[in-house]
């Protein structure tokens, strides 16, 4: 993300300036007293102690412990406390590559796929790839490693991308480790890609740490990364999946849940006052159905549209069974803390999931898990006698938010993000795009190379208007906020212009509905 | 032009010709190398080089692309690859420029704008060296080597300008001359009859001053040689009297002298078989290789008259002598001189209804006859990243299909307007503080009915 500084700013009633994060040392410090060994929330008993790093590398202190990382999935680590290389050899990734005399590289399925993302350490040393057991594609990545260092060592160069034909490559060199990712989608430009592995980048480092990182392969540049990251694989190819056609992650914005600011207003209220008592807790975020409701945070401390898409990840990645009270989940958010662990207790309050609660710790233990649970339940009898979730459902009779409301017919779908408060508003489709997916990502692809147009660094534009085929499409940028619009082919410019204006007047109007604002904070 | 590294601006850094099939014994790689330029490199780092993209080219094949690997982005040293057949490889080096602020300002160069500086360079090779795979089985590889050293090593450093180039690199296109109807079936039919009378003549270009009237070429090769055709005519200015045969025919000096003593025999042989004794090969007329249909040699005979060029191109197969070109000028010489006297009182009349320089900069072009239009003054006019952003919207334009147009904003004061019709192309820049969307478009639908009435641009 070329804008880390850009922080996702809640509107509290206290007008908030961007406050960098200093250090979180003061908050988490505290926090890391204890040792999570100690938990005994039911998930995370089974494992008793962090990954066993003596096989890897020398002993370390307890006190380091916190930082020598435990990064799984309870799930998928149950009899095994050791990871080795042969477990994470026999999970079958791919039903792809059958034949295993012949390299995969030659494999034609596998070179015909559309999109790759390859993850290796600077050694060479394979880590992640979307299609393809990594295992196989030892020789692949020591090719991708050579061809990295060939460029550097010439006059500190950086290899920053190929292109040939419709393939676009894209090379990332960060923090020890390599990123590449691979596409001949036509309508995804370089931009799009580097995205995506920062994405993937970002991925990682929220379930390692970069301190972590650093401190491994400081020591031994051989050491295989899957050892701390397995389990976790899934995650990466959900956000790969996710990023698509998610919008939320294109404009570097949350995916807010559009609800009348009364009931949004209430369950904000109803949150906060369960979870400012517990000391503990930095962050609370409510969501329905995987966007955002409400968010609580400190009144110091903002959390970035990355972090919160990485944990949403979380909950959309791992297939938790329903009848699962809760999880424990620990994460480092990047643009939070990149060096430091927060754990985030994940509990669904209905039944049928529709709901999230995640609160954001800076420790872990019996105590703090008994106090959660307990809070969480208070939470969901209140929501219950309040009617919340009847209340959320209604918004699909809400029709005040839909598209023909502006009375425009020539405006077929349009994007509105707010740059101050980083969210955005997707309007519905209409006749021809309505229930027709692919048509709507093809929607989302021409908006993606909007953005980034007018996102470039040497020759940014205010505002792109192009009439192609089948559509036209507007691009406008100002310093307070972005439009991304769709209109019929055929429509003139006048037509585009008033639609625009309507629009603007639209969310103005519809303001309260559509965003967050002026969530109450925590007193830390 | 010189190599010069960590400037603000675009340079060369190197430029060669491999061929990854040779040199792959240890301690022989150096062989695959069939140009290189600068020529005082050190062997190791042009093996390296060389080495990489053969790397490279490897490297992509792995993923099934329709096209070979062609654009290699570092921080600091953009590659460029152009195929050129025979597993033969032209790639350019090009040092990406520097800002004030330490950054590497990787979009200022385009992609586009550099292949088709390549592509160019490859074609001029190609007309007059012909296709490398057949000069290898013809002459082999180290007087290949020698020809090509020839060629570029005079091409880089006279023609060869990547600071500087733009999106009208692309387009390699020709300036047309607009002609009244008339004059421009008279000139058709002097053609035809020039044509019918001598069969050897199988192409001919008809130029006024550097402006192309009429072409008998694909569009491949006008391309290709509309540079050449061009240097030839300011070369040789004809500010001598042009009596003399040998003055019409833009040959060296050598050559007049030659022609000069045939056509006027000082001895009292018979007249004609003096003329006749030598054959084409003694007037060395350059030979070209045109590509299309079939790709072919030709000599390049270019008649000229005052403004007026006859560039007529008869295979080397054929053999002919000086009474052909003697013929040439009987048929052509009595009616050119009527017309060259029409187009320039045509011309005076049209000057006078000359309009000021317009305010409104543009670029026209048209695919499908390559003709080519610039009101841009390229040094004063624009800054160099909106060069870049035209060019990059040029590309986007091709997906506007059939027709379509692109207006962005760029900045504060700059708007750019790309108009698309079919195989036409418009690009329009206007420098307005303050400017709306309607507003501009005003202008451009107002610029379209001025300059392109007869074209059909989509509102």
């Amino acid at each position: 993300m070329s804008n880390t500084q850009n922080k996702f700013d809640q509107l509290s009633s206290i007008s908030d300036f961007d406050s960098k994060a200093d250090s979180s040392d003061v908050i988490f410090d505290n926090g890391f007293g204890s040792s999570h060994s100690t938990n005994e929330s039911p998930l995370l008993q089974n494992f008793n102690q962090a990954l066993n790093i003596e096989a890897d590398f020398e002993n370390e202190s307890k006190i380091n412990d916190i930082n020598s990382g435990f990064v799984l999935n309870q799930r998928d680590f149950d009899e095994n406390d050791e990871n080795s290389v042969e477990e994470l050899e026999n999970k079958d990734k791919d039903s792809d590559n059958e034949e295993s005399d012949l390299p995969i590289e030659q494999n034609d399925e596998w070179r015909s796929q559309s999109k790759h993302i390859f993850i290796l350490s600077e050694s060479g040393k394979p880590i992640y790839s979307l299609h393809g057991n990594e295992v196989n594609l030892i020789a692949f990545m020591g090719l991708l490693q050579a061809l990295i260092s060939i460029i550097e060592c010439d006059n500190d160069n950086r290899l920053n991308c190929v292109i040939a034909g419709e393939h676009k490559i894209v090379f990332m060199h960060r923090s020890h480790l390599i990123l590449v990712g691979v596409s001949n989608e036509p309508d995804k430009c370089v931009e799009q890609l580097q995205l995506e592995i920062e994405y993937c980048y970002n991925q990682i480092i929220s379930v390692v740490t970069l301190s972590l990182i650093e401190k491994i392969f400081n020591k031994h540049h051989n050491y295989d990364l899957r050892n701390k990251l397995s389990g976790t694989e899934k995650l990466l190819t959900n956000i790969i999946d996710r990023f698509k056609n998610d919008y939320g992650m294109l404009l570097n914005c949350v995916n807010s849940y559009p609800l009348q600011q009364e009931i949004r207003d209430q369950v904000s209220k109803l949150i906060a006052q369960q979870i400012s008592p517990l000391r503990s807790v930095i962050f609370g975020l409510f969501l329905f159905e995987n966007k955002l409701v409400s968010l609580i945070r400190p009144k110091s401390r903002n959390i970035h549209p990355v972090d919160v898409h990485l944990l949403v990840n979380v909950i959309t990645g791992f297939d938790t069974p329903k009848n699962v009270e809760f999880t424990w989940y620990p994460i480092c958010l990047p643009n939070f803390d990149k060096n430091g662990i927060m754990y985030a207790y994940i509990s669904h309050l209905d039944e049928s999931c529709q709901t999230c609660l995640i609160l954001l710790t800076g420790m872990c233990d019996e105590e703090q898990s008994i106090e959660l649970n307990e809070c969480r339940k208070r939470i969901q009898q209140k929501m219950l006698t309040q009617n919340t979730i009847q209340l959320m459902n209604s918004k699909l009779k809400d029709s005040s938010l839909r598209l023909d409301q502006i009375g425009v017919s020539e405006l077929k779908h349009f994007l509105y993000k707010d740059n101050k408060i980083f969210q955005y508003f997707s309007s519905d489709y209409t006749l021809p795009y309505a229930n027709n997916p692919s048509e709507q990502q093809r929607i989302f692809d021409m908006y993606q190379r909007l953005y980034h147009k007018l996102h470039n660094k040497t020759n940014s534009l205010r505002i792109i208007y192009m009439q192609k085929k089948y559509e036209t499409i507007l691009g406008w940028q100002t310093s307070s906020f972005e439009i991304y619009a769709t209109f019929s082919p055929l429509v003139t410019k006048e037509i585009a212009i008033l639609a625009v204006n309507k629009l603007l007047e639209f969310t103005q109007k519809n303001k309260s509905k559509i965003f967050l604002s002026s969530m109450p904070t925590l007193p830390r | 032009m010189r190599n010069e590294t960590s400037s603000n601006q675009i340079s060369l850094a190197y430029f060669f010709i491999f061929n990854p099939d040779y040199g792959q014994k240890e301690g022989k790689e150096a062989e695959k190398i069939f140009y290189y330029y600068p020529v005082d490199e050190k062997i190791e780092k042009q093996i390296r080089i060389a080495g990489f993209c053969a790397g490279m080219i490897k490297f992509t094949q792995t993923f099934k692309s329709n096209k070979p690997c062609e654009f290699v982005h570092t921080e600091k040293i953009r590659m460029i690859f152009n195929e050129l057949g025979d597993n033969f490889w032209m790639v350019i080096g090009l040092n990406v420029p520097l800002s004030l602020d330490k950054v590497y300002e990787n979009d200022l160069l385009s992609d586009q704008i550099y292949m088709s500086i390549l592509k160019k360079i490859f074609n001029y090779y190609r007309l007059f060296n012909g296709n490398i795979g057949d000069s290898l089985r013809l002459i082999g590889i180290d007087k290949l080597k020698e020809k090509m050293k020839l060629f570029f090593d005079d091409y880089i450093d006279t023609k060869l300008n990547v600071r500087d180039s733009d999106i009208l690199n692309t387009f390699n296109g020709l300036q047309f001359m607009s002609l009244d109807r008339n004059m421009y079936l008279k000139i058709q039919s002097l053609l035809n009859l020039l044509e019918e009378k001598l069969p050897l003549v199988h192409r001919v270009v008809v130029m006024h001053n550097d402006q192309v009237i009429w072409s008998g070429l694909e569009q491949e090769d006008i391309s290709s040689i509309y540079q050449y055709l061009k240097e030839l005519i300011s070369k040789n200015i004809p500010g001598t009297p042009q009596s003399q045969l040998a003055s019409k025919f833009l040959v060296d000096d050598s050559t007049k002298n030659l022609m000069n003593r045939l056509v006027n025999p000082s001895t009292s042989d018979n007249s004609e078989t003096t003329i006749d004794q030598h054959d084409q090969e003694y007037f060395e007329f350059k030979k070209v290789y045109l590509d299309k249909p079939l790709p072919e040699q030709f000599y390049l005979i270019p008649y000229n008259l005052s403004k007026m060029t006859f560039f007529i191109f008869i295979p080397t197969s054929q053999t002919f002598k000086l009474s052909l070109l003697k013929e040439i000028d009987e048929i052509l010489a009595p009616n050119l001189i009527l017309f060259i006297k029409e187009i320039s009182e045509q011309q005076l009349k049209r000057s006078s209804i000359f309009t000021d320089e317009k305010e409104i900069k543009y670029i026209y072009f048209n695919r499908l006859n390559l003709a080519q239009k610039s009101t841009l003054n390229k040094t004063k006019d624009l800054p160099k990243h909106l060069m870049a952003l035209i060019s990059q919207l040029s590309k986007d334009l091709e997906s506007c299909i059939p027709s379509g147009e692109i207006f962005v904003k760029s900045g504060k004061d700059y708007w750019i307007a790309c108009k698309k019709s079919d195989l036409r192309e418009v690009y329009v820049v206007v420098c307005q503080k303050n400017a709306n969307l309607t507003m501009i478009d005003e202008e451009v639908k107002q610029l379209c009915s001025t300059d392109f009435t007869n074209i059909f641009f989509m509102e």
